[in-house]
C-alpha cells in the first residue's frame, strides 16, 4: 500500500481534470500548476529524483509563467464555446483509447529492477550515449527562442 | 501497473480536452497534459530496464517546453490580428 502513489494520484487527476474544465484561463492555468507539481511529487515518489525536480523547476517555474504571461498582457480572452458533438467525440475516442490500453497491457507482467538509477547514472549516459541528442536539444532551444522573437517582433 | 493505470487515465483525460475545447490556449493546456502523462510512462519504465527512460522523459520535458513557447508566441499572433483566439477562426488554409 503505497500512501503517496494515491494521494498525488488522486490530486493530479482532479486537477487535470480541473485544468481542462474550467472556465476561465488564469484558474485553468493554476489548477494546471497543481497537476505539474503533483506529477513531479509522483517522480520523486518512484525515486527519478532528478526527474522530479527538473519537471517542478521547468514547468512550474517556465511554463506557468510564460502561460500567465500570455493571459496576462493579451487582454481578456474569450473562453469559446465548446458544443455538445464535440464533447461527444471527445469522450467517445478517449474511452475508447483508455480500453484499448488497458486491453493492451493486460498480457504483459513486470518484474522491478534491484537497483535504482541515480543522477550520477542519468549525467553519465546523457554524456556519453545521448551526447548528440543533448546538443540536438539545445539546438532546438536556440530555434525556438530565436522563432518566437521573430513571430513577435513588429515591423 | 498503477502507474501505467494512472498515465493512461491522465493522457485520456487530457486527449478529452485537447478534442472538446475551442479556445486555443486551452487545446495547448490540454497538450501539456498529455505529454506529461507520456513522460511519466516513460520514466516508469525505466524501473525496469535501464535510466534511458529517465533521459527520454527528459528530453520529453525539453521539447515541450519548446513547444510551449513556439505555440505560445502564434497564438499571441492572432490575438493581435483576430482579437480572439478561438480555433474555428483559423480557416484560412481551407479556401
Amino acid at each position: 500500500m503505497d500512501v503517496g502513489f494515491y494521494v498525488l494520484g488522486f490530486l493530479a487527476i482532479a486537477s487535470a481534470m480541473l485544468a481542462i474544465s474550467l472556465k476561465s484561463l488564469v484558474r485553468a492555468v493554476m489548477a494546471l500548476a497543481l497537476f505539474f507539481l503533483s506529477i513531479g511529487g509522483l517522480y520523486i515518489n518512484m525515486s527519478c529524483e532528478f526527474l522530479g525536480f527538473v519537471q517542478i523547476l521547468i514547468y512550474v517555474g517556465g511554463v506557468i509563467v510564460l502561460f500567465l504571461f500570455v493571459i496576462m498582457t493579451s487582454g481578456n480572452i474569450e473562453p469559446g464555446k465548446s458544443n455538445w458533438i464535440l464533447r461527444l467525440f471527445g469522450l467517445l475516442s478517449s474511452l475508447l483509447l483508455f480500453l484499448a490500453l488497458v486491453w493492451a497491457s493486460k498480457p504483459f507482467t513486470f518484474t522491478r529492477l534491484k537497483r535504482f538509477s541515480g543522477i550520477k547514472e542519468i549525467g553519465n549516459l546523457l554524456m556519453t550515449q545521448y551526447l548528440i541528442q543533448f546538443e540536438v536539444v539545445s539546438l532546438l532551444l536556440l530555434v525556438v527562442l530565436i522563432g518566437s522573437i521573430m513571430l513577435l517582433k513588429k515591423e | 501497473m498503477n502507474y501505467l493505470l494512472l498515465s493512461a487515465i491522465i493522457f485520456c483525460i487530457g486527449l478529452y480536452g485537447a478534442l472538446s475545447r475551442k479556445n486555443g490556449i486551452m487545446v495547448l493546456i490540454s497538450i501539456e497534459i498529455m505529454l506529461n502523462a507520456a513522460g511519466l510512462n516513460l520514466a516508469y519504465f525505466s524501473l525496469f530496464y535501464n535510466p534511458s527512460g529517465q533521459i527520454f522523459a527528459l528530453f520529453a520535458i525539453v521539447t515541450s517546453a519548446a513547444c510551449v513557447g513556439c505555440g505560445l508566441a502564434i497564438f499571441l499572433l492572432a490575438f493581435r490580428e483576430k482579437e480572439k483566439i478561438d480555433l474555428d477562426n483559423f480557416n484560412l488554409l481551407k479556401g
